[in-house]
């Protein structure tokens, strides 16, 4: 498995906070904490305090700052956490935590150590058992640590998560209840009127359920208990019926929709999950592109597979970042602290709805510079 | 009736607020972006502006810092959620007189207008009362406190 070359800030506003990438799918395979000696130190000292190295039957009721002394440096043997230093024997032991970011510990008993360590018929051999005993506990250290570390990162992610997802539910929210709430008084001065905001509030409610549903799909993906009910279908068919429910809303955002739909072109497909499928990319496409912008639609077939794309005249997808947006959560930096709304799981769920058909998705640039997005299914 | 800007890129949201600030009397200009909205701003004098705070970032707080400076008039804003960064928030909080968070109710966005007019004008405007309604051969008219069927009074 190779990782990404590229280790990268997991977020603008933490750039302290780094993840290393498997190359292939995108997935987090670390994270990492930069420039953060102090918070790290204090981490540490919380392990510390909650989970002692030494337990009180080994001790014989001692603090374990009276008999062991702990150090703990960063990759360039800064000292990151220490403890008392004064009184210390020869015996310590380093062990480098290569899943705490390069930290070394340093664990070194104190003469009292020695005295309660090998108190008794203990000879002086076993200390250095003891040692390598201590060695195994400052290696756990930096395992809760880095554990530590994960789950607070996991808890931001899900956190931000939900926040995108509640403000994307916000948007459509917003139109249902303005309108709904604008026929309900009365307060139309024309037919004219009262259609325009019975369709807003039927075209939103229609975006609600793709959100809705969105979210059910990643959360099947991400449980792998997604289930499809393959069969042949006409994509181009498909394709042209999905378009046309979907152009009232690129309308309202002043986007055309052109399409470029090949006779012919069969597949064995989930017609919902193709929908599901189609309806994220368009929808990003929406989104992305420019205001008064075209979005265009295609299918081909291509040997054994069926193709669909969707192109768009947006700023289009850098070609280090096209493997990187498929991954869930991701957006890019650019869009992340844009006005768009954007969850992050849209184009995770394409690809894995397109892999559990035996197909694949992938993301090139268009012709006229912005993205294309690209669903190949078997015929 | 005053004049009242929205600066807003939802087109269905803009037409919404539009024809409910109409029907109490307003005079409304829209702007679907922050660059539209400081040009209107400038050239029509409005006396209140609704600005939607999720337009790209860097344009929602040119509005706000913009408007703070001028001064001249009073503004309403509201906003999908409330912005986190330091800079951002006291952008906000020196331009703006009153926020409301999305989704919100329509009667408590209007109420929240009348309010700010009503404060930019040292109190002086009487709460503004609801047009007159016919419904059949009824016709109440809650500015004159009458009700009349087929024209006469009752």
């Amino acid at each position: 498995m190779r990782y990404s070359s590229a280790v990268q800030a997991v977020n603008r506003r933490r750039p302290s906070v780094y993840a290393v990438k498997f190359a292939e799918h995108g997935a987090i395979a670390a994270y990492g904490l930069r420039g953060c000696g102090a918070r790290l130190g204090a981490a540490i000292a919380s392990v510390l305090a909650h989970r002692p190295l030494l337990p009180s039957s080994v001790t014989g009721g001692a603090s374990n700052d009276s008999i062991v002394s702990v150090t703990v440096r960063d990759a360039r043997r800064r000292p990151v956490f220490q403890t008392d230093t004064t009184e210390l024997t020869a015996y310590a032991a380093d062990v480098p935590l290569q899943q705490a970011g390069g930290l070394t510990a340093r664990v070194t008993i104190r003469p009292h150590g020695v005295a309660i360590l090998a108190l008794g018929a203990v000879p002086g051999s076993r200390v250095s058992l003891l040692v390598g005993l201590l060695t195994l506990t400052a290696a756990m250290i930096g395992v809760t640590v880095t554990q530590l570390r994960r789950e607070h990162e996991l808890s931001r992610i899900r956190s931000d998560f939900i926040s995108s997802v509640s403000h994307e539910l916000r948007t459509p929210l917003s139109q249902i209840l303005l309108f709904a709430e604008t026929l309900n008084l009365g307060r139309v001065r024309s037919d004219e009127e009262r259609h325009a905001a019975t369709d807003v509030i039927v075209q939103e409610g229609r975006r609600l359920m793709h959100l809705v549903e969105n979210i059910l799909h990643f959360s099947r993906a991400e449980r792998e208990m997604t289930r499809l009910g393959l069969e042949p279908i006409d994509l181009s068919v498909v394709v042209c019926s999905i378009v046309e429910d979907w152009r009232p809303l690129a309308a309202a955002a002043d986007v055309r929709i052109e399409t470029r739909l090949a006779p012919d072109v069969h597949a064995v497909a989930d017609s919902s999950a193709l929908r599901q499928m189609l309806l994220n990319l368009l929808d990003n496409a929406v989104k992305y592109g420019p205001t008064s912008g075209t979005v265009t639609v295609g299918t081909s077939a291509n040997g054994t597979g069926a193709r669909v794309w969707v192109e768009d005249e947006g700023q289009g997808i850098p070609p280090d970042e096209r493997e990187r947006v498929w991954s869930s959560y991701y957006r890019l930096e650019r869009d992340a602290h844009s006005a768009v709304a954007g969850s992050g799981i849209g184009l995770y769920v394409v690809r894995e709805l397109a892999r559990l058909h035996g197909g694949s998705a992938w993301v090139e640039a268009a012709t006229g510079g912005g993205a294309r997005f690209v669903v190949e299914v078997p015929a | 009736m005053t004049r009242i800007l929205i600066i807003e890129d939802n087109r269905n949201l803009a037409t919404g607020l539009r024809n409910n600030l109409e029907i109490e009397g307003h005079e409304v200009d829209v702007a679907s972006d922050g660059l539209n909205g400081l040009s209107l701003a400038r050239s029509r004098a409005p006396g209140l502006i609704v600005l939607d705070l999720m337009l790209p970032a860097w344009m929602a707080i040119a509005c706000c810092a913009r408007f703070a400076r001028t001064g001249s008039t009073h503004r309403s804003s509201f906003s999908a959620r409330a912005a986190k960064k330091p800079t951002r928030s006291s952008a906000f909080n020196s331009a703006r007189n009153d926020y409301v968070a999305k989704p919100f109710g329509l009667l408590e966005l209007l109420a929240r207008v009348e309010a700010l007019l009503r404060r930019a004008s040292g109190g002086r405007t009487k709460p503004k009362l609801a047009a007159p309604v016919t419904f059949g051969r009824v016709h109440v008219d809650p500015g004159t406190h009458m009700v009349t069927l087929s024209g006469e009074g009752q």
